[in-house]
């Protein structure tokens, strides 16, 4: 082979290697001489070398031996009747040493998912998306529950301006019938006029003329006087009694105005209040629904994070991790840091101890004193030791 | 149903027509009476006035009666025909005031009636305008 094969040595057996598949080395170099030392002033790729090691750019030092390194086993590989390392060692060697980093890298890739899923336990993070549904259900809740109560206002205010409209219709209306019966009275009998007429004379001037006494025929037209006048008064008594009865008509038909009007405004206030209950009613089954499906998509949420939570434990039991060496990351102050890296969820939730910091701004004077005593004391407390040494606002800032 | 007041104004026209109308009969039944009985007074009196120098002519042919005789049985005659006479009249009053108190009664009764409808045609109105009322409310509170 009359090819001149010239590389950077990287070590004693790549040197071996070099000299073994490098004839003019071979030639130069004499019994015992290492090539490392001729390949040093005569391989201009090893200044290159030097120059790119000096240089700091190990990532392409690194390139090019992995090129040598293919290189070498390639042609490795064609000297097969050499002497030292024989291409098949290098290959396992190079096999192993792979083998090696890749095991390593996947221990440590391991290590990395466990120290993730520490953190989604320890931090909440495994909640985080379940949190993020149950705000936006409650906000969706309280606008929903907004609409209800101003569609109930909205009712009731229509409802009161209908009942207005209609109060005031109603009373005028009868206030026209009343100002008409009262200008109208009808007793037509009350204006009939009676007289008993007057009475035939007697002819008493013919009668004394011929003598003759008047005073029979004056009775006698006394008598028809009065029998007309008996007339006249039977028919005035008539009169009067018809006028009697159209005078308790009138009044009959006054009190049946008051009557109707009195139960048009009852029958409105009635219906008013009908309409109110109606629409009381609907608020109050509309709210109920609302917070039925709230507590449902809440109970919902909760569930798939503890379905979650539950798979993260498995997967740390699966993985030889102890589940129960999460409480201690917890208290060392990793709350809440495992969402945005590790969970791939958005934004970062609040940190339980400010929250706690932040419930203090609105506490009473003693329960304040207490909380800042215990952040200064547990500046990274975890939300177990805040749910010790404050239950209450442990269960709502969790 | 919506408040519809042409409907109660056409009612009301109804109403004043047909007592127009029958007011109007009335009043002519009244007037017509009126004369008959005017009439048949006036002939029973002019039969009166007849008679009674008749009556007179009679006994005088007897000699019952003279400037200087005046017998009893002349004076009794006398006295029936003037009681007579007072009495048919006032038969024909009193039949004409009872014939015209039947017509004032009428018309008494047509009117109550007339006015009573009225009455009941504004009454209606006021109900219909609470009913209307109640109906508009019911819309407006959103239970229609």
């Amino acid at each position: 082979m009359g090819a001149v094969y010239t590389y950077t040595p990287m070590g004693p057996d790549d040197s071996e290697f070099r000299r073994q598949t490098n004839p003019s080395l071979r030639a130069k170099a004499g019994p015992g001489t290492t090539t490392r030392q001729t390949a040093t002033t005569t391989d201009p790729y090893a200044s290159f070398e030097r120059s790119l090691t000096q240089s700091g750019d190990a990532a392409l030092a690194k390139q090019i031996e992995d090129m040598k390194n293919a290189f070498a086993s390639l042609v490795g590989g064609v000297n097969v009747g050499g002497g030292g390392m024989s291409s098949s060692d290098a290959l396992a060697r190079d096999r192993f040493n792979y083998e090696r980093a890749q095991d390593a890298a996947a221990a440590q890739k391991q290590r990395d998912v466990i120290a993730a899923y520490q953190n989604l336990l320890s931090g909440g993070g495994y909640r985080s998306g379940a949190d993020r549904m149950i705000d936006l259900i409650t906000q969706q809740a309280g606008v929903s529950e907004g609409n209800v109560n101003k569609a109930y206002q909205d009712a009731l205010a229509n409802i009161a301006a209908g009942f207005t409209t209609a109060r005031d219709l109603t009373g005028q209306g009868y206030s026209a019938l009343e100002q008409y019966l009262t200008q109208n009275p009808n007793n037509p009998f009350a204006g009939v006029q009676v007289s008993a007429g007057t009475a035939p004379d007697a002819m008493e001037q013919i009668l004394s003329a011929y003598g003759v006494s008047a005073d029979p025929v004056r009775a006698q037209v006394a008598a028809e006087q009065a029998a007309a006048e008996q007339g006249a008064a039977g028919f005035q008594n008539l009169l009067s009694t018809l006028g009697g009865v159209a005078q308790q008509s009138d009044a009959s038909r006054l009190a049946e105005m008051m009557m109707a009007q009195n139960l048009a405004q009852t029958t409105l206030g009635q219906q008013r209040f009908g309409y109110e209950s109606q629409a009381s009613q609907a608020q109050a089954q509309a709210l109920a629904q609302i917070q039925a499906q709230l507590a449902q998509a809440r109970l919902a949420q909760e569930a798939a994070a503890e379905e979650r939570r539950t798979q993260i434990e498995d997967t740390l039991a699966g993985a030889g991790a102890d589940p129960t060496a999460v409480k201690d990351n917890e208290d060392a102050g990793g709350t809440g840091g495992g969402t945005g890296e590790t969970g791939g969820t958005g934004a970062k939730p609040q940190k339980p101890i400010d929250a706690l910091k932040e419930r203090a701004a609105t506490a009473n004077p003693d329960l304040k004193k207490k909380i800042n005593q215990f952040v200064k004391a547990n500046p990274n407390a975890g939300i177990k030791k805040i749910e010790k040494a404050f239950p209450k606002i442990a269960s709502k800032i969790k | 149903m919506a408040y519809d007041p042409s409907l109660f104004e056409s009612r009301r026209r109804g109403y004043t027509e047909n007592y127009g109308a029958t007011a109007a009969a009335s009043q002519y039944a009244r007037t017509l009476a009126q004369q008959r009985g005017a009439r048949a007074r006036q002939q029973a009196l002019r039969q009166y006035e007849t008679a009674q120098p008749q009556l007179v002519r009679a006994y005088s042919r007897r000699n019952l009666v003279s400037p200087n005789v005046r017998s009893g049985i002349f004076s009794r005659a006398m006295q029936e025909f003037a009681s007579e006479r007072a009495r048919g009249l006032s038969e024909f009053d009193l039949a004409q005031q009872e014939q015209m108190r039947g017509f004032d009664l009428e018309d008494a009764r047509l009117l109550q009636q007339y006015r009573s409808a009225l009455g009941d045609l504004e009454a209606e109105k006021a109900r219909e305008i609470a009913d209307a009322a109640r109906q508009l409310f019911a819309f407006r509170a959103g239970a229609m």
